[in-house]
C-alpha cells in the first residue's frame, strides 16, 4: 500500500503565519503594513531593468463592492517580466519543474508555497515563497486571484489560490490566453479592465477592513513610504495607491534634506569580500525625527527590512534627532540575505556577517556623534573613596583585558574602535555640548582655558515648565570654586536658548592640582502634567550632568576599561553594565544599587566586586569577539570561537571557569 | 582663605596659591585644631570613654568632637566656605589613631560622608537630644541613608523629631522608616518646597517607624 501525502491544515498555517507578523509588526495596521511589504517586493523582484528599475510601477486600487459582487484589493505591476517559465498543465508537472531548482520558473514558484529559487539572497527581496500567503490572509474569504502577461511569450494567464473549507490549500490550473480570460470574466465580471502589457496583477476578494481602511484614509501611503523610500528616491520609482502617488518621503537619509548635519561612510569592508556599501546618518537640530523612521534602516536590495534603534546599537545619540540607513555591497546583501528574517523585519544578529555588520553601525554612529560633537558624556559620581576603589579595579581588569589583545579594537583585523557614547535622550535635560579643554585630554595646565562651562536646559514637550538650573565648579575634594555657584529661574523652553554657567575659565595658580567637577543640575519649580503624559512634581532633579577635567594633572591612564558610577536610582535592572567609552568600554556601576550601596564606604570590597564583575564582562566580551572572527589563530581564539552554537549554560559555564581562574591568580 | 592639610605626610597649604595673610589664618586653624583635638582626647581618655581603641559611648565620644570642631569652625567662620570641605578632610590629620577607625585619606574626601562633619552636625543637637534619638550607630545610619539628609537641615530637623518620638527600638528597626525617607527625597531638591510641600511630600512616611 503507498504512503499516504501528509494532510496539512492551510488555515492554521496561514494563522500562524500572520500571528508572527501580527507579532512583529505590533500595531493595530498590521495587515495593511504586510500586504504592503510583500505586495510591494514580489513586483519590485520582477523587475525587467535590474539594475535602475526604468518603467517600474505598482498600482494599488481598492474596488468597493457593486451590484452584488464583492469589493477588491488590486496590485498591478507594470515594467516586470509577468510569470515567465513553463507553464504547467498537471500538479505532476508542476513539482518536476519546481525540482529543477531553476529561478526563471517564476510561474511554478508562484503557483507553490515554500518554494522559492529567486536567486537566494541575490538581488531579490523575497526569497522563501510565503509572500502569497498574505495574499491569502488580506482576503476574508482566504483566497486570491492573479493574472499575468508574460514578457517572454506574450500569453496571457489567470488562476486562483485558496483554501478549502476542509482546511486545504488549493491552486487552480493555471489557464491561459481566451481560456484565462472567460474563467476571469466568470469570476471578476466587468469590474476590472483585463491586464494587456506584462506584468501581473494580485486582485484579493472581500480585503479585510483594516486594509480597506488604510488604502481609503491614505494611511498605506506613509507605510509605503517607510518601507520603500530608497527605491522611490533614487530611481524614481512609482506606488500609487487608489489613483494617487505616493511620493517619496521627506525623511530620505541618502539625500540632503536640508538637515543640520548629513554624511555618508562607506564603503566600510568586513573583510573576506563583505563590505557595506553606505551607511548615511542625519543630525536634525530643530526638527523631530518621526517614529517611523528612528533608528538606522537596514536595507537590503531597495527595501527597509529593519529598522534598528539607538539604544540597541548601544548609543545614546537621540532617537529622535538621529537616523539613518545602511546599504549592501552584492556578496554582503546575499549573506544578509540568508539571516533574513521569514517575515522580513529582522535579521539573525548573532550570526557572521551581520554580527560584524552590526558592530561597524555601532562603530560608525559613535564616529559620527564624535565628528559632529553630538554625544554627551555620562562622568563618573562617586566619591574620592569610590574613585580610589575604581582605578584600583579598573588597573587589575586592564591588565588582563591586555593580556587577552582585548583593546576596544576587538580582537583580529575585523574588529572597530569603540567610542563615545551619549546620555539617553529625554525630553527635559541639560545640554553641556559646548564643553571644551584645550585637547582631547581634559588636562589643563595653569593658562589654559575651560570653556562652555554652562548647561542649556531643554524641554522638548509642548507645555512650557517652570524650573531652576544650578551649577557649580569644585575639586573633586569638595572645595568649589569662588563665583561658580549659580542659579537661575525661568520657563522653558526658553527661545534664546539660555546658557547658565561660569562661561569660560582660565587656570590659575588658585587652581589645586587635581580633578574638577563641573556639575549642573536642573530643578522643576512646580507641579505639571506635561502633555498630558509626563507628570513633574515641584522639586523634582530632572537631570544632572558632570563634566571633569585635571588640572596640571594627567586624567587617569587609558586601557579597555574605564570603570564609572554613576546613580541611577529608577533603575533596578542596572546593577553593572558596559558600553562604549572614549578609548575603549566603560564599566558602570549604579551608585543607588542596593547590592552597592553597602559598599560604597569599604573601597577594598568595592574594588573586589568591581573586579569581580568586570572579569565576567572581559570574557563575555572575548568569546563575542572570538565567535566573530572568520578565522581564530589562537588557541584561546579558537577555543572561545567553539562556543558559537552550544547552549547558554555551556557558554555562561566557560566564561565562570575562566573568571575564577583569573580570581585565583590575583 | 585656605587651608593646612597634609597629603602624603607633606603639609601643605590647600588651595595652592594663597597670600601672607592667608597662611597666617590658616596656620591659626592648625594650631587651634592641633590644640583643641589633642586636649579633648587627653579628657575623653582619663574619663574613660575610650578604652584599648574602643568607645564606651561612641555618641558622647564624636558628639563632643563635633562640638569641638564646630566651635573651630564657627570662630573662624569656615562654614558655608569653598574651605569647608577641607576643613573636615584636614581634621583626621589631628586625630590620634586610637580614635579614627581604619580611615585613610581616600575614604574620607566625600563631604557628605565625612565621619567628622556627620559628628559636626550631629552636635548641632542638644546631647540630650542626640541620646534620645539613639546610638551612634543609629545616628549614623541617619547620615549614611542619603546624603541629603546632611545638606538639607529642614528633612534632618524632621527625622531627628520623628526618631525622638519613637526612640527606643535598635537602629536596625528604624532602616525602613530612613529607606522611605531616602526614597521619597532620592531625585528631589528639598531645598525649593514650601513648608507646606515639606510636609506633603513625608505624608505617611512615620508610620514606618516602629
Amino acid at each position: 500500500m503507498n504512503d499516504w501525502i501528509q494532510p496539512r491544515n492551510s488555515r492554521r498555517d496561514l494563522k500562524a503565519f500572520q500571528d508572527a507578523y501580527e507579532t512583529r509588526i505590533s500595531h493595530d495596521h498590521w495587515r495593511a503594513e504586510a500586504l504592503q511589504k510583500d505586495g510591494i517586493q514580489n513586483a519590485w523582484d520582477a523587475r525587467t531593468d535590474r539594475k535602475h528599475g526604468k518603467g517600474w510601477k505598482c498600482d494599488i486600487q481598492y474596488l468597493s463592492r457593486q451590484d452584488g459582487s464583492p469589493d477588491f484589493l488590486v496590485i498591478t505591476d507594470s515594467g516586470t517580466t509577468g510569470l515567465i517559465g513553463q507553464i504547467p498543465t498537471s500538479e505532476k508537472e508542476l513539482i518536476e519543474i519546481l525540482q529543477r531548482d531553476d529561478p526563471k520558473e517564476k510561474i511554478a514558484y508562484f503557483l507553490s508555497l515554500d518554494w522559492s529559487k529567486k536567486d537566494e539572497g541575490g538581488d531579490n527581496v523575497g526569497s522563501r515563497g510565503r509572500g502569497k500567503l498574505m495574499y491569502l490572509g488580506s482576503s476574508k474569504d482566504d483566497k486570491f486571484y492573479f493574472e499575468s502577461v508574460r514578457s517572454s511569450d506574450g500569453k496571457y494567464l489567470f488562476s486562483s489560490n485558496y483554501i478549502t473549507k476542509g482546511h486545504e490549500g488549493k491552486v487552480s490550473p493555471p489557464a491561459i490566453d481566451e481560456a484565462g480570460r472567460a474563467i476571469r470574466r466568470s469570476a471578476l465580471g466587468n469590474r476590472l479592465p483585463e491586464l494587456t502589457e506584462p506584468g501581473t496583477r494580485i486582485i484579493i476578494p472581500s480585503p479585510h477592513p483594516e486594509i480597506v481602511g488604510a488604502v481609503e484614509s491614505g494611511e498605506f501611503i506613509p507605510q509605503i513610504q517607510k518601507t520603500w523610500w530608497e527605491i522611490m528616491k533614487k530611481f524614481g520609482t512609482s506606488v500609487v495607491v487608489n489613483g494617487i502617488a505616493a511620493p517619496p518621503s521627506d525623511w530620505v537619509p541618502v539625500e540632503s534634506s536640508g538637515f543640520k548635519v548629513r554624511k555618508d561612510y562607506g564603503p566600510i569592508d568586513l573583510g573576506e569580500g563583505l563590505k557595506i556599501k553606505r551607511m548615511s546618518l542625519c543630525y536634525t537640530e530643530d526638527k523631530f525625527v518621526p517614529g517611523d523612521y528612528q533608528g538606522v534602516a537596514v536595507q537590503r536590495n531597495g527595501m527597509t527590512v529593519e529598522r534598528k534603534p539607538m539604544s540597541s546599537l548601544k548609543s545614546e545619540l537621540p532617537e529622535d534627532k538621529v537616523y539613518g540607513s545602511v546599504e549592501f555591497e552584492r556578496d554582503l546583501s546575499e549573506a544578509m540575505g540568508k539571516l533574513e528574517g521569514p517575515e522580513h523585519y529582522d535579521f539573525k544578529w548573532n550570526k557572521y556577517p551581520a554580527n560584524q555588520v552590526l558592530r561597524q553601525m555601532k562603530a560608525t554612529l559613535d564616529l559620527f556623534a564624535k565628528e559632529h560633537n553630538l554625544q554627551e558624556d555620562e562622568r563618573a559620581k562617586s566619591s574620592v573613596e569610590q574613585r580610589a576603589a575604581e582605578v584600583s579595579a579598573q588597573r587589575k581588569l586592564n591588565k588582563l583585558a591586555k593580556k587577552l589583545g582585548l583593546t576596544g579594537r576587538g580582537l583580529g583585523p575585523h574588529g572597530a574602535k569603540e567610542k563615545h557614547r551619549r546620555k539617553p535622550d529625554e525630553k527635559l535635560r541639560l545640554s553641556l555640548t559646548e564643553f571644551a579643554t584645550p585637547d582631547d585630554t581634559r588636562r589643563v595646565d595653569v593658562g589654559g582655558e575651560v570653556t562652555g562651562l554652562c548647561a542649556v536646559p531643554i524641554n522638548q514637550f509642548r507645555d512650557a515648565l517652570q524650573v531652576e538650573v544650578r551649577t557649580s565648579l569644585y575639586h573633586h575634594i569638595g572645595r568649589n570654586v569662588p563665583g561658580a555657584d549659580i542659579r537661575k529661574q525661568l520657563s522653558i523652553p526658553d527661545s534664546s536658548s539660555p546658557r547658565i554657567g561660569i562661561g569660560s575659565i582660565t587656570v590659575d595658580n588658585t587652581y589645586a592640582t587635581g580633578q574638577y567637577h563641573f556639575r549642573a543640575r536642573m530643578i522643576a519649580m512646580e507641579d505639571k502634567i506635561l502633555d498630558g503624559d509626563r507628570t513633574v512634581s515641584k522639586g523634582d532633579i530632572l537631570d544632572q550632568e558632570d563634566r571633569t577635567f585635571w588640572v596640571a594633572q594627567d586624567p587617569p591612564e587609558p586601557g579597555l576599561f574605564n570603570i564609572i558610577g554613576i546613580p541611577r536610582p529608577d533603575r533596578h535592572d542596572q546593577y553593572i553594565w558596559y558600553g562604549p567609552g572614549d578609548r575603549g568600554m566603560n564599566l558602570y556601576y549604579n551608585l543607588d544599587h542596593p547590592g552597592f550601596e553597602a559598599l560604597l564606604d569599604d573601597t577594598e570590597k568595592l574594588e573586589e566586586v568591581l573586579v569581580r564583575e568586570g572579569i565576567v564582562f572581559l570574557w563575555t566580551m572575548y568569546a563575542s569577539q572570538a565567535q566573530a572572527l572568520p578565522n581564530p589563530q589562537t588557541d584561546l581564539e579558537k577555543e572561545a570561537a567553539a562556543l558559537e552554537g552550544q547552549t547558554f549554560e555551556e557558554q555562561l559555564d566557560w566564561v565562570l571557569q575562566k573568571r575564577s581562574e583569573n580570581l585565583w591568580e590575583l | 582663605m585656605a587651608i593646612v592639610i597634609r597629603i602624603e605626610g607633606e603639609r601643605t597649604y590647600q588651595p595652592g596659591s594663597t597670600g601672607q595673610e592667608e597662611r597666617q589664618r590658616a596656620d591659626e586653624i592648625d594650631y587651634r585644631l592641633s590644640e583643641d583635638i589633642a586636649k579633648l582626647e587627653t579628657d575623653l581618655r582619663e574619663r574613660g570613654m575610650v578604652m584599648a581603641g574602643k568607645k564606651v559611648d561612641a555618641a558622647q565620644v564624636w558628639y563632643e568632637f563635633g562640638a569641638v570642631l564646630n566651635s573651630i569652625g564657627d570662630d573662624f567662620d569656615i562654614f558655608g566656605t569653598p574651605d569647608e570641605a577641607t576643613f573636615w578632610l584636614a581634621v583626621h590629620d589631628y586625630v590620634s589613631d586610637d580614635f579614627q577607625e581604619e580611615w585613610t585619606l581616600t575614604k574620607i574626601g566625600d563631604p557628605h560622608r565625612n565621619h567628622f562633619r556627620i559628628c559636626g552636625r550631629m552636635a548641632r543637637y542638644p546631647l540630650e537630644t542626640v541620646k534620645q534619638v539613639g546610638t551612634w550607630a543609629l545616628w549614623r545610619d541617619i547620615f549614611r541613608y542619603n546624603r541629603k539628609l546632611v545638606e538639607d537641615k529642614r528633612v534632618l530637623d524632621w527625622v531627628i523629631d520623628v526618631l525622638k518620638r519613637h526612640a527606643g527600638p535598635g537602629h536596625k528597626a528604624m532602616r525602613p522608616f530612613l529607606e522611605e525617607v531616602r526614597r521619597r527625597i532620592q531625585n528631589k531638591e528639598t531645598d525649593v518646597l514650601t513648608q507646606a510641600e515639606f510636609e506633603r511630600l513625608f505624608e505617611g512616611a512615620e508610620s514606618l517607624a516602629p
